[in-house]
């Protein structure tokens, strides 16, 4: 007998095993884009000295073909559980607590499953969901390419980089206090949130914005709503936005739009080609359920340069951030000047280059600026720069 | 118009197209075969007037007084889902919607139709008082006009079958919102929407349904369990305000 258990395991199970050790938590505290606080729930990496949770959750990675293990210890004085959504897990580490298993306060409970296709995925609770997973319990899933080659799947359209934008709105009432939320139906969120957050938070965060892209570039957004309604991600001209694929799995066929519908619990992977250099955003609608009503905008920074990649990697000099917002960071490896233009060609600003030049060019002033830089040699750098 | 226990929870008042001149809240629909040539008879047993219409207004039968009967006759139809609704968008928030499926039979097959209701402004719209529809706000979500944990005694709802079987579920969203119908355990392959072409042939775990519209699911379980159905808008599985209700079913797979 043992002769035939031992083939079908090693078909069950991945050869490669990713362990992941969360905690759930009710005490986490962030801060909006406004300076409010928010308290939330949510779940971190386990840690000996004691941890905080994090909004969103702490991403789970694996490559197809592993088998990913998540123990989950319950460090609040509710009971909570972790549904693994859209990765099809069997009834017992599906996280409905009614089908499963709730994981009690100071109890760990353990959830495994064999990641068998590519793609983006998502994590929360399924106790009192529709409170628990506003209250900031969810994180991500993602499945990369067997053997984590950058392909969207295996087998599947290459990309250079990804970039995951988990959104989620906010109703800032029910973190308050939930206790006084007598009409769930009223639902009325006031923040929205990428990957936990809003406005300028965002424009400051390069795990969200694209702030150095080159021409060539070819770069995968994993759209993934975890909100009560639509985002619709509508792209600047020049990146030729191809849908290749939803929910785990490849399209049957590409889909090329600039405007992209994620309704909630959906998840897409759209391709960008960056073809022309541009210096834009991204607008994320929040949008509710009903007529298509806007609840809310965010904007990502997209910056496009027109450098190929290989000018890239020899970089001479970075500004960060940028788009910005009071000032930039010059940094550059070879000794000379810089000047900045506004649009109609005025010198704002000129001064000699140094191990790192911080620039203020026409404070209060919001726009793009030109900055040009030259080495000792006479050539000439340029780099647009936007203040928001 | 009858006020009766509607959403097992909320007594309101509500319309409904029955089989039989005894009403019921849960509105009739069914399934015909292909080649079938198909006649619909509709009789207005109400105290007012309506005007049905049928895929989207394709056919309509006309204004109805209290009393009168309209027939149809469609000849033979496409395969697809069809639409029956009330012309005025207020009979619909009343529950005056259903829908009929053209598709060839399969061993196991589902109906769900999908619907909300904003409890207080069903006795408004029959008093006649005014109601500013931008302004809605539902607190009740229904399939077959059932929310969980009721629909689950609904046969033609909960899903049951077996590891490998051809599983169709028809789906038709009769409400003014659109849905995000997540499946846990499975992904389904989308065989048919008459709501957006491109999500035919996408293998999907959840799959918006726009107000109006109908798809047709393939489930092939690959695996057994009990399993939720879902809205993803989560605000749609309560019901007056408590949790676990509204849009939700349940699956279960045997081996």
């Amino acid at each position: 007998m043992l002769l035939i258990l031992f083939p079908v395991f090693g078909q069950l199970w991945g050869q490669n095993v990713v362990r992941y050790r969360l905690e759930a938590r009710m005490n986490g505290i962030t801060t909006l884009w406004n300076g409010d606080t928010l308290n939330f729930w949510g779940f971190n990496i386990y840690n000996e000295e004691g941890g905080t949770p994090v909004l969103p959750g702490p991403t789970i990675e694996c490559n197809e073909g592993d088998s990913v293990v998540i123990s989950l210890k319950n460090e609040s004085l509710e009971a909570h559980t972790i549904h693994l959504h859209g990765l099809d897990v069997d009834q017992a580490n599906d996280g409905v607590p009614s089908t499963s298993f709730y994981v009690q306060p100071g109890e760990i409970g353990t959830y495994s499953f064999l990641a068998t296709h590519a793609g983006n995925y998502l994590y929360h609770c399924h106790v009192g969901t529709v409170l628990h997973l506003q209250m900031g319990m969810y994180g991500a899933v993602i499945v990369r390419a067997a053997n984590g080659v950058n392909q969207a799947y295996t087998g599947g359209p290459s990309y250079s980089y990804d970039k995951m934008w988990l959104t989620n709105e906010v109703a800032k009432a029910w973190h308050d206090d939930y206790t006084a939320i007598t009409n769930m139906s009223a639902y009325a969120p006031d923040y929205f949130h990428v990957n936990g957050k809003s406005k300028q938070q965002i424009w400051n965060d390069s795990s969200i914005s694209v702030l150095d892209g080159v021409v060539g570039d070819t770069i995968l957004v994993r759209l993934k709503n975890m909100g009560y309604g639509i985002n619709r991600y509508i792209f600047p001209p020049g990146l030729f936005p191809t849908q290749v694929m939803s929910d785990g799995r490849p399209l049957p066929s590409p889909v090329i739009s600039d405007t992209v519908d994620v309704y909630p619990g959906e998840r897409f992977g759209v391709l960008l080609y960056a073809k022309q250099a541009l210096m834009d955003s991204v607008r994320v609608q929040f949008i509710r359920m009903y007529r298509d009503q806007l609840w809310g905008e965010e904007m990502i920074p997209f910056n496009i340069s027109a450098a190929s990649y290989i000018e890239k990697v020899d970089k001479r000099f970075k500004v960060y951030p940028n788009p910005f917002n009071q000032f930039v960071f010059l940094g550059a490896s070879f000794s000379g000047s810089y000047r900045i233009y506004s649009v109609s060609g005025t010198l704002l600003e000129k001064g000699i280059l140094n191990d790192s030049v911080i620039l203020v060019p026409e404070k209060n002033i919001k726009g793009v600026f030109l900055l040009v830089l030259e080495d000792a040699d006479g050539n000439i750098y340029t780099e647009k720069l936007l203040r928001y | 118009m009858i006020a009766l226990d509607t959403m097992g929870q909320a007594v309101f008042p509500y319309l409904a197209f029955n089989a039989t001149a005894q009403f019921d809240q849960h509105n009739y629909f069914s399934r015909v075969e292909p080649g079938t040539s198909l006649q619909l008879t509709i009789m207005n047993l109400d105290s007012i007037a309506h005007n049905i219409l049928i895929d989207e207004g394709m056919f309509s039968t006309g204004v109805l007084l209290p009393g009168q009967t309209s027939t149809i006759d469609f000849g033979v139809l496409p395969n697809g889902i069809y639409g029956v609704r009330d012309s005025l968008e207020l009979n619909r928030f009343l529950g005056l919607s259903t829908f009929f499926v053209v598709w060839p039979e399969s061993k196991e097959c589902f109906y769900w139709h999908l619907n909300e209701h904003q409890s207080d402004w069903n006795a408004d719209i029959r008093n006649g008082v005014t109601i500013d529809t931008e302004e809605y706000t539902p607190d009740y979500f229904s399939i077959n006009d059932r929310v969980h944990p009721q629909i689950m005694s609904d046969t033609l709802a909960s899903v049951t079958g077996k590891v490998n079987d051809s599983i169709l579920i028809f789906v038709q969203n009769s409400g003014r919102m659109a849905h995000s119908i997540h499946f846990h355990g499975y992904h389904v392959e989308v065989l048919y929407s008459n709501g957006n072409a491109l999500d035919i042939g996408r293998e999907k775990d959840t799959i918006p349904v726009k107000p109006g519209k109908g798809q047709v699911y393939l489930l092939v379980p690959f695996q057994p369990g009990i399993f939720p159905v879902h809205d993803h808008n989560l605000i749609s599985t309560t019901g007056g305000g408590n949790f676990p209700s509204g849009m939700m079913v349940m699956m279960n797979i045997g081996l």
